[in-house]
């Protein structure tokens, strides 16, 4: 093995866990997350002798991750079957008190993604940079190669939309369980 | 002015929103995972010789993986000044191929003029008698742009790797016409693939090696305007600098 491929092997078992999280929140169907986090680090082994730390390597990383989650929306809308209709995601907003944590998560989850799916790309992106990878507005300015007030006025859009919907899901999740009562 | 806070930290945000939130960020692959899956990996990039030795320079330092005391960045470190120096350290092994291009070139004039109208965006093209001449295997199946439109993504991005590997190699093995002939293969299969700044930074190399020093300069110049922040900026800095 080569010294290349003992870098690669580290960078690959210390951060594997991290794209694969990241390319699932930037939009990756879990389904098919394992082959395109395959997919990111075949990139990352070809472009690692280019990298000179001027950047973390997480960050560097960070931008393979965008580069493939942005190349898989883009060639696959129909592999994305997120809901995206208001009857779609009203279907994942049955809550049951018996169900497990775990399941409760995933369903969170799947709520999440599916505003997330509802919200134009630019703004999801600001959105899941600031609020779930918690990057600064001048690091995701400088990421996305926009101004930093452009990062804030969409962060705001975004932030209304998925706020907006959150609430209408819950809204929509406490009228049976009312009803029951 | 500073950030706003985050949701996920703001008392004011509602306790759904945070809920979803916190979820997301909890997002994480099935436990070991990422061991599992490393035999498949190694077996894919095994094929893919990113790094190839020029003349007189060395590998990268072996990175033991019992070496823990040395840090990932410390690892990169080394394997980026060992390319560093197989871009730069191989002046002479260039002056070489580009001597041994020049004499070439007197015996085939067509490829001449067509190397010099490169654009700095452009990779520029060689003839179908040049690559008959300079590249007589017949080109991969997954070469030509027929075949690359019908590739899956997966195999597309292995296909372009493939490329940028067969490209390296005729670079290092002194064959630098038909590098050429495989790099503009290449341009037409995958012209918007995911690994066109290694082929255009490549494609500098390549040009140089032709004996094309202007061209390649050009096209230096033009992908440090276009990516100025690029890791690969620094090294074309270098080489036209060094020009």
């Amino acid at each position: 093995m080569s010294g290349l491929q003992h870098t690669f092997r580290e960078v690959y078992l210390t951060h594997f866990d991290f794209v694969w999280g990241a390319l699932r929140r930037l939009g990756v169907r879990e389904q098919d997350a394992q082959d395109v986090t395959q997919k990111v680090f075949i990139v990352v082994y070809m472009k690692l002798p280019a990298f000179e730390n001027r950047s973390s390597l997480r960050t560097w990383l960070y931008r393979v991750c965008l580069n493939a989650a942005s190349d898989y929306r883009r060639s696959a809308p129909i592999r994305r079957e997120v809901a995206t209709e208001p009857t779609e995601l009203d279907s994942l907003s049955g809550f049951r008190e018996d169900v497990h944590e775990d399941g409760e998560s995933r369903r969170r989850v799947a709520v999440a993604e599916t505003i997330l799916s509802k919200l134009p790309e630019a703004q999801r992106l600001v959105f899941v940079l600031f609020e779930l990878e918690e990057m600064s507005g001048t690091e995701i300015a400088e990421l996305l190669g926009i101004s930093v007030g452009t990062v804030r006025s969409r962060l705001r859009l975004a932030r209304d939309v998925f706020t907006r919907e959150a609430k209408r899901v819950s809204a929509q999740n406490e009228a049976p369980r009312k009803q029951a009562l | 002015m500073g950030d706003p806070e985050r949701l996920l930290k703001s008392g004011a945000a509602d306790r759904e929103v945070r809920e979803l939130l916190q979820s997301m960020r909890e997002l994480a692959p099935a436990p070991r995972m990422g061991v599992a899956s490393w035999g498949a990996m190694a077996a894919k990039v095994a094929t893919l010789p990113t790094v190839v030795p020029a003349p007189g320079s060395a590998l990268p330092v072996p990175v033991s993986s019992a070496s823990a005391g040395i840090s990932h960045a410390l690892a990169l470190k080394l394997v980026a000044a060992a390319l560093a120096s197989t871009f730069l350290g191989a002046g002479a092994y260039w002056y070489h191929v580009v001597q041994r291009v020049h004499a070439s070139a007197a015996n085939a004039p067509a490829s001449a003029p067509v190397a010099a109208q490169v654009a700095p965006a452009a990779i520029s093209q060689v003839t179908p008698a040049d690559e008959d001449a300079t590249n007589p295997a017949p080109a991969p199946s997954s070469a030509g742009p027929g075949a690359a439109n019908s590739a899956t993504r997966g195999s597309r991005l292995d296909a372009e790797a493939s490329m940028l590997a067969k490209v390296r190699s005729q670079l290092h093995a002194g064959d630098p016409h038909a590098a050429l002939a495989t790099l503009n293969q290449m341009q037409s299969a995958f012209p918007n693939g995911q690994l066109t700044q290694e082929r255009d930074v490549l494609a500098v190399e390549v040009l140089a090696a032709n004996g094309n020093t202007a061209a390649a300069k050009r096209k230096a110049n033009a992908f440090i305007a276009a990516h100025p922040s690029s890791p690969h900026s620094a090294k074309l800095e270098r080489f036209v600098e060094s020009r």
